[in-house]
Formats: structure tokens, sequence, C-alpha cells
């Protein structure tokens, strides 16, 4: 391989009207060595050698008989990816799936583009996967997005992203009671950072003001890092921002969670962060996340990557990233997953009713 | 004391065999993916990042930090070569960059930015090394209003870059802030100028509009304007092609003022290299002494920004791994590996992972001389494109835009949009609008609009927020001095020279 | 020259007065803090008469001193890259993205003024071969196949 492309390479020197190649060995030698290295990255790159030898495992059914893809409708390195690159993981360490499994990242439009290909391009394709996060029932709702939840074939949903009210290490604020008496003793006043203006930080902001029934000012950012800077540099008085990235500065001592947003408390080192239900607000509103394939697949089809997807769920490889992230283990299966899809949906569309948007 | 053998551990770790490699190839990589048109750092590092899955994250990281600076660098060498930045942090690169290619000087512009780029790192290593979690401090000072502030000073750059005709050059730049508006409103989340299609949302990408208003605009016009740039093959020798003492000369102030400038405003997570690169473009241009010659090829105004991208790429690494908290898409996807590796970037991981930071310090340095003797050793054999005949290059070069856009969402839609601005630029060019300040207030008219509304929410409506707060306010004055003060030297100078007269 | 400038500002004063117009349909003041139809309508009119300044110039006669820049023949390129290069969008489903480049950088490197068919051959042969090698092979990125399979 790597002596066909050095070749290509020379070859394409040469009609590029270089003749000095010759004389100068040196670049030859530098330009092998750069194509080596790339090479190597190549043979070594999972994604560049899809076709690897798979034995079949079984002989019943043909199904899959080909490379699954799995599309990320978010960048690379984001919250959606890092779950499903692990997972994939997972799954092939622990040969889960006899064909390989090809995760290609499709970002923009929140995701909506990523998403219309696989729900409209691939309708009836049990091979192309895809993730859900919040846009991705927002998207729809919002009228930004062609294809809503119920294009796609639920497989299995594993996981909640929680979310945290946090504040800055010497704020005044030590429980979310003493938020919400500053919020009615200044209206209007008290700020708080989430990432953009429709999403589930926004959200959560807008429950929380309606049940304590105070007004504060939503202040969007593009991201949690933006968030975590307003908050920990006290330009908003409060943010919302998920466990896994406020962790380390909590255990530093420079950030302190008031309260979490899921029906129970967290586990491991946030044990001590209140839900915000026993404080008195019932805002319960997480993330969830989990696999979907195209509409019309199968039966069959469905029961197959269903099975697939709680096989890798069950091992301790996944309950470790789930436990080290902070999540929340919530496993449902196809039918429970397409139940909750809709509750989620509805939910979201309440909401995002009273915002007005 | 405690800081070197730190650093000296740091080294042992990065000189182990298994890392030198990895640092090797994220270097490589990363020249390869800044210069190639459309891919930038952050596209090289999604790519290699399921790569270092199996490696230890030591390795995994160094290698990715690798590539970050290596495509800083890389960056530099299409803008030099075909006036096509290979990534955003190397658009100013181009201004002075390219005239320098046509006036023959190919050799020491890629020399000066590879000496401007390396010098810039290495500075900054040493000042990350001293002081990261104390200057994560006062990064985290910067909130909505300073960020406002920044901007206006990095707009303020725009008056440097207006050629002939100065109303044109400020339509350049309204027409890009306006183009920065395009897509869905933070605040609200409607879409807005998107013309209906959803590939608009996130708004119009840098890449298609830097490759087409130059890239694609240099083809189209490159033969009429009769810009024929022949290498002889004499001049083909190191000694010719590298920076002479002059040249050092000119520069090197420069290099040092943008190296600090650039690792500090890389800090800031939002600004990040692109926004220093033009920042200190513009600051360079102030404070030469032949600023009016700037854009014509003068070796600071590529010394500039090279300098200061890598120093941003550096700075860069502070908040992501004292905070947490990722200052570009570049670093955004770092994170995520970091996760991936099980490594959580906050206040406590330079007491809990020291051989991870250390290791990954003492990499920089090593990193930095890899791309040294890689940049000396290629010089010549880049310079040697540009004896390509015409024809030629320009279809290659073409192919190779098209592509790269293509690969930037994986969607034509984003081909079509690099011809278009391909149009848009050729038009310009013949009439002399200049396209420095489009791209410019695209890039920072995002961050501009986003700051000014959260501010405005912050203050309760008003104004005058960005002048009562002390970083912010120093900023605006800065700013306000920099657009004022040649008004007012000329002023001065003009009455002077009547006083004498009469 | 005179007249290309008149026409372009025109053009620009045109453009403004849409994104004025578009503007005004977004919030401009949202409870007391700029909408997002605040900033676009101040650039719509910044730009409108920003854009007036090469206008008025037109008529002072500064401008027509300037040599035409539209002079016969400087179109050439113009329409024989971007001609090719949207064929290659256009056929690119049918062909492959690769083919289309392909066949794009043989009729460039043709009608550009290479005479020498065998370097433009191999130039519209080689390059997607190399382009093959970067982007999809090394870089995994999936760009659009066609009816050859590649």
């Amino acid at each position: 391989m790597f002596l066909v492309t050095s070749n290509l390479m020379v070859r394409r020197k040469k009609i590029k009207g270089v003749k000095e190649m010759k004389k100068n060995k040196r670049w030859l030698t530098i330009l092998i060595v750069c194509l080596f290295a790339l090479t190597a990255i190549g043979c070594s790159s999972p994604a560049a050698t899809p076709t690897e030898p798979t034995e079949p495992t079984e002989p019943v059914s043909t199904f899959p008989e080909k490379p699954f893809e799995m599309m990320v409708p978010m960048g690379a390195g984001g919250g959606s990816d890092v779950f499903v690159r692990t997972l994939v993981k997972v799954i092939e360490d622990n040969k889960f799936s006899p064909q390989p499994i090809v995760v290609v990242n499709k970002p923009g439009g929140s995701g909506s583009i990523g998403w219309s290909i696989v729900a409209n391009d691939h309708a009836g394709d049990p091979y192309e996967l895809s993730t859900v996060s919040s846009s991705f029932y927002t998207g729809p709702l919002s009228g930004k997005s062609p294809v809503s939840y119920e294009d796609f074939t639920h497989i299995a949903a594993l996981c909640v992203d929680p979310n945290l009210i946090v504040v800055a290490a010497d704020s005044p604020y030590q429980t979310l009671d003493d938020l919400v008496q500053d919020a009615k003793a200044n209206a209007g006043k008290v700020s708080a950072g989430g990432s953009s203006g429709l999403s589930v930080d926004a959200i959560i902001f807008y429950a929380f003001e309606e049940l304590a029934g105070i007004d504060m000012k939503y202040v969007p950012f593009e991201g949690g890092g933006e968030v975590m800077t307003a908050v920990l540099g006290q330009h908003t008085n409060w943010g919302i921002l998920g466990p896994s990235e406020t962790i380390e500065q909590i255990n530093a001592g420079k950030m302190r969670a008031l309260g979490v947003t899921t029906e129970e408390r967290l586990g491991g080192a946030l044990k001590d962060i209140p839900t915000m239900k026993e404080a008195g607000y019932d805002v319960v509103m997480a993330q969830t996340r989990g696999i979907v394939a195209p509409g019309g697949i199968s039966a069959e089809e469905t029961k197959y990557l269903e099975e697939m997807v709680l096989k890798a769920a069950a091992t301790p490889e996944w309950k470790k990233f789930v436990a080290d992230n902070f999540m929340e283990e919530t496993i449902m299966n196809a039918e429970e997953f397409t139940v909750a899809s809709k509750r989620i949906n509805d939910m979201f569309a309440k909401y995002l009713d009273q915002v007005g948007k | 004391m405690e800081t070197l053998q730190n650093l000296l551990f740091g080294l042992s770790v990065a000189n182990d065999p298994i890392n030198l490699v990895y640092c090797l190839v994220g270097v490589i990589f990363g020249v390869i993916v800044g210069a190639l048109p459309g891919l930038g750092p952050s596209a090289g590092i999604a790519v290699l990042l399921p790569l270092t899955f199996g490696a230890n994250p030591i390795s995994g990281i160094i290698m990715l930090a690798g590539i970050y600076y290596g495509a800083m660098y890389g960056g530099s060498i299409t803008s030099i070569l075909i006036n096509t930045p290979g990534d955003s942090a190397a658009v100013m690169t181009t201004l002075d960059g390219y005239p320098m290619a046509k006036k023959g000087r190919a050799g020491q512009a890629l020399g000066m930015a590879a000496f401007a780029s390396i010098i810039g790192g290495t500075i900054s290593v040493i000042a990350f090394m001293f002081l990261a979690p104390a200057l994560a401090e006062f990064a985290i000072r910067f909130g909505p209003p300073e960020y406002f502030a920044l901007m206006v000073l990095g707009l303020t750059t725009i008056a440097g870059m207006t050629g002939k005709y100065p109303s044109k050059g400020f339509l350049s730049a309204l027409l890009g802030l306006f183009f920065a508006t395009i897509g869905l409103d933070l605040v609200q989340g409607i879409p807005r100028f998107a013309f209906g299609t959803y590939h608009l949302f996130e708004g119009l990408d840098f890449i298609p509009v830097a490759m087409g208003l130059f890239g694609i605009a240099e083809i189209l016009t490159a033969r009429s304007d009769g810009h024929v740039i022949k290498v002889d093959k004499k001049d083909v020798a190191w000694r010719k092609l590298l920076p002479s003492k002059e040249d050092w000369k000119n520069a090197w102030a420069h290099i040092l003022r943008s190296t600090g400038l650039g690792f500090f405003i890389g800090m800031l997570p939002g600004a990040g290299a692109t926004i220093a690169s033009f920042i200190t473009y513009g600051v360079a241009k102030k404070t030469s002494k032949r600023g009016g010659e700037f854009g014509t090829g003068v070796i600071e105004g590529v010394a500039a920004p090279e300098a200061a991208n890598n120093s941003a790429s550096i700075g860069a690494m502070v908040p992501l791994l004292t905070l947490g908290v990722p200052g570009s898409g570049s670093t955004a996807i770092m994170l995520g590996a970091l996760m991936m590796f099980g490594l959580r970037p906050g206040p406590l991981l330079f007491d809990r992972n020291p051989d991870f930071v250390w290791g990954l310090i003492g990499s920089m340095y090593i990193g930095n001389i890899f791309l040294l003797i890689l940049a000396i050793l290629a010089v010549p054999l880049f310079v040697k494109i540009l004896n390509v005949s015409r024809p030629v290059l320009s279809a290659t070069v073409m192919s190779f835009i098209l592509i790269g856009s293509y690969s930037l969402n994986n969607s034509m839609f984003d081909v079509g949009l690099t011809i278009l601005f391909g149009i848009l630029g050729f038009f310009m060019k013949k009439l002399d609008y200049p396209a420095a300040p489009m791209v410019l207030a695209l890039v920072l008219g995002n961050i501009l609009e986003t700051s000014l509304r959260q501010s405005i929410i912050i203050s309760d409506g008003n104004p005058f927020i960005f002048f009562t707060r002390p970083i912010s306010g120093t900023i605006m004055v800065i700013a306000i001095l920099a657009v004022f003060y040649p008004l007012v030297k000329k002023g001065i100078q003009h009455f002077l020279n009547r006083r004498i007269a009469q | 020259m005179r007249m290309a400038n008149r026409i372009a500002s025109i053009l620009i004063i045109i453009f403004a007065l849409i994104i004025i117009y578009q503007s005004l349909q977004f919030d401009y003041m949202v409870e007391g803090t700029p909408g997002p139809g605040f900033l676009p309508f101040w650039l719509g009119v910044f730009i409108a008469l920003t854009a007036l300044i090469p206008l008025i110039k037109t008529f002072t006669g500064f401008a027509s001193k300037l040599a035409n820049p539209f002079k016969t023949g400087e179109f050439n390129d113009f329409f024989i890259v971007l001609g090719s290069a949207t064929v290659a969008a256009i056929i690119t489903p049918i062909t492959g993205l690769l083919v289309a480049l392909g066949l794009m950088i043989g009729t460039i490197a043709r009608l550009m003024g290479n005479k020498n068919w065998k370097t433009v051959i191999g130039v519209a042969v080689v390059t997607p071969i190399l382009l093959y090698t970067i982007f999809v092979f090394v870089l995994a990125v999936p760009v659009p196949k066609g009816i050859f399979g590649f």
C-alpha cells in the first residue's frame, strides 16, 4: 500500500514539472517519511477500513449482511459524539455485532441535516442508525427540522444527561432557597446563563421561574464552555450546566451545585446535591440519550438492533462510562423508548409554547 | 525550581519513542491538513480522533496537540503560495505573504512564517508552563462586555485593510457583518436570512467564504492581471530562501509582541487563533515604521499573524486544561477526546495527572523542534509548486478547493456556496473592493452581536456597561484611540505644517 | 469602470434595502434589549449609506479616469473555471465527485491554455487519485459516489 502511494506521489511531481527530484534525494526521503506516517494512520484508522473480515455468527438470519453506519448529526467530540463512539466501541470490543459499525459525523442545522438524511434518504434502511438529543424534538417543533421523532424507529434508550443549577464558590447562594429569596427581593435582576435560547437549559430556566413564582433574566450562551466561564467569572448569578462539565470545578471548590434536575439524586461525588424536586421546585428535565433507526424497518431488524444495544448497555464498561460521566441510567427497550419519545416531545411542545417561540 | 523538575519529568515522558512517533505524526499531519484548503485543525483532529482511542491518553493528546499547532503553520503555506488560506487563522498571512511570493520572495515568506510560528509556539509553551493556573483566573474575568470590546478592537483593524478606497473597504466589512447574522438567532432561535434552507441555520461558514473570495477569485483573475510567478532554479537554495538579516531586523519585535498578544487572545474561550491573527496584524501595521506598505509584501505582515496563531493555539490549552473550557472548535474536540480517555480537565488536573500535563508540555517543546526541521527542509519543495504551469496549477487548486469545501460538512451545498463566493470575489477584485475586511467582519460579527445582546441583557438595557467595567472599558478606550489617533496625528501635523508655512 | 462602479453601488443599495425590509420582520427590541432584527436593520442602513459614496464618486469624474477592468477576454477564465466547476457539481450525482473533478481539471487545464494533451490527461487522472488518497483513504470523507462505484 505504502509503495503504491509513494509512486503516485513521485509521478505527480514529475508531471507537475519538477525535474530536480532526482538530484534532491533528500526530498524524496522526507516525502516517503511523510507518506509512511500517513499510510500508517490510514491503515490503523478503523473508519478508513470498513471491510474488516468478520465471521458470520447468525446463520439463521442474513441480517446484518453489511457494515452499519452510525450517523452523529453533531460535530466530533460533543456529548452525542462521545456517547455514540463509546457505545460503538463497547459493541465492537465485545463483538455484539458481526458487522463493523462506522461512525460518521454530519453536523449542521442543530442536527436537522443529519437526521433528515437518516429519516428521508434512508427510510427503511436498517443499516443507517443515529442518536437523539434535545434538538431531535425541539428542531421539528419549532419548524426548523423537516423530520420529527415519528419518522424514526426507536431502538433503545440508555441514559439521561442531567443538569445542575450551579453558582461560583463565592456566590452568596448556598441553597436554591437563597437564590429564590434573592430573585424575589430583586425582581428581574438575577441572571442565569445557559446554552442557547432554545434548549433544555432554557426550558429548565423558564420552568424554575414559573414554579418559584420569580422573575429572572436568561442569558443564552453558545455552549457549556461559555456558560462555565460566565458562572466562574460571575458574569451571571447562576448557570445551568451538566455534571461532567462541572465535576472538576466542584471538586476543586470553585463551584457549588444547588440542585439537580433528575427524579432521584445522583450518585458518587454528587450525592449531596438535592434534587430540585425535593427543594420544592418540581423541575425534572434531562436529555435522553438513545439509538434510533429510520422509519419503516422490519420488526425482526428492530429486535436485532435492540438486543445488540441492550447487550452493550449491560456490560461493565458501559456502566462505568455512565457512572463516570454522571449520567442517570434509564434503560428502555424499543417499545418503552417509543412511548417515552412521545412523552418527551409533548413536554417540549408544552414548554416551547410557553416560551413563545 | 519545581517547574523545572516537572519539565524534565515531562520531557522524559515525551521522549518515550512511542510518544515521539505520535508527536511527529501529529505535526506532519497537522501541517498537511493545515495546508489543504478547507481543512483546518479541527477537521484534522476529528479525523485522527478514533485512532487515539487505542493509544494511551498521553500519546493521544500529544498527537492531537501536534496536529493543532502543526496546522497553524501549515495554513500559511497555501496562503503564501496560491493566495488560498488553508484555514481561517491563515487569512491574514495572505495579505502580505502572497504579495511577497509575487515579488519572488515566497521562500523568505515561508521561512519567516515557520520561524515566527515556532518562536511564538515555544515562548507560549514557557508562558503556559509557569503561568497557566494564574492566567486561567484572568481568562474567566472576560464576560460578554469584554468580548464585545475585544471584537470592536478587532474591527478597528479593518481601517488598515481598506486599500485604495476606504468607502469600499468599509462596505466590504459591513456586508461581512451582515453575512455573520445569517443563521439561527441565538436568543430566540429563529432563522434569519437563511433562505429557507437548514444548511444555513448554523450560519455562513467562514471556509467557503474565504476560499471563494481569496482562492477562486485569484484563479479567475490571475491570468488577466498578468501575474506570472517564476522561481529561478538558482534561487531554490536554502540560504536564499530563508529570511535575511534585514528581514529579521524588521520582524523580530513584531514576533515577540504578537506572541504575547496571541497567547492572551487564544486563552479567551471563543476568541481563538483567527481573531488573534487579525488583531496582531492590525497592531503590527499600527506599530511598524512602514505601516503604509502593509499589504504590498512586507515581512512583518507575515511574521505577526503567524506568531500569533501558533501562540494562540498554545494559549487555548490554558482554559482547556485548567478549566475544562474549550476555546475553539479544535479544543472542543480535544476535550471530548480527553473525556473519552477518562481524564477530566479542571483545576485539579495538574495535581492529579502530572505525567499527563507535563508530558504534554514536554511534547510541545519537542513538537516545535520537529516543526522547525520539517518547515526548513520543506521550504524549497513548496516553493517549486510555483513552477507548475498556470493552467495545471489553477485546475488542481480548484479541485482541492471544491473537495475541501465538500468535506467541511460532507455536503454539496458548501461546494455551491464556495463557487458563489468565488463569483462575488471576482467582481470585488475587479472593482477594487478588498476581500479581507469582509472575511474579518464575518468572523468577528457573530461574537460581536451575541456579546452585545448578552451584555445588554445583563446590564438591564444600559449600554454604558462596556465602559464602566475595567477590562472592557480599557479595551474600548484602546479601540477608540486606534481609530482616532491617526486622524488626530494628521490634524496636528497639518496644523504644524501650516504654522511653518506661515 | 464608471458604469461598473455605478451598477455595483446600485446593486448593493438594493441589497441593503432588502436587508432592511427583511430585518423589520424580526423583533427590533425584546424586553428592552436588542432583538434579532436590531443589528441587521442598522447594518442595512449603514450599507446603503456607505454605498452612496462610491456611487456619488462616479458622477464627480474621479473614477472614470481608471481603466475598465472588464475588457474583452477578462471573462474567459471566469467562464472556463466556474463553468466547469458548476458542470462538475451538477454531474456529481451521476459520475461521483472524483470523476467530476477529474473532468473539471482536464477541461480547465486544456481551456486555460495547456496544449499538451499528455499533461492535461495526466493531471486529470492523477489528481483525483491523489484526492482519493488524501480525502477518502486517509481522512475518511464520504465523498459522493457515482455509477462507477467510486
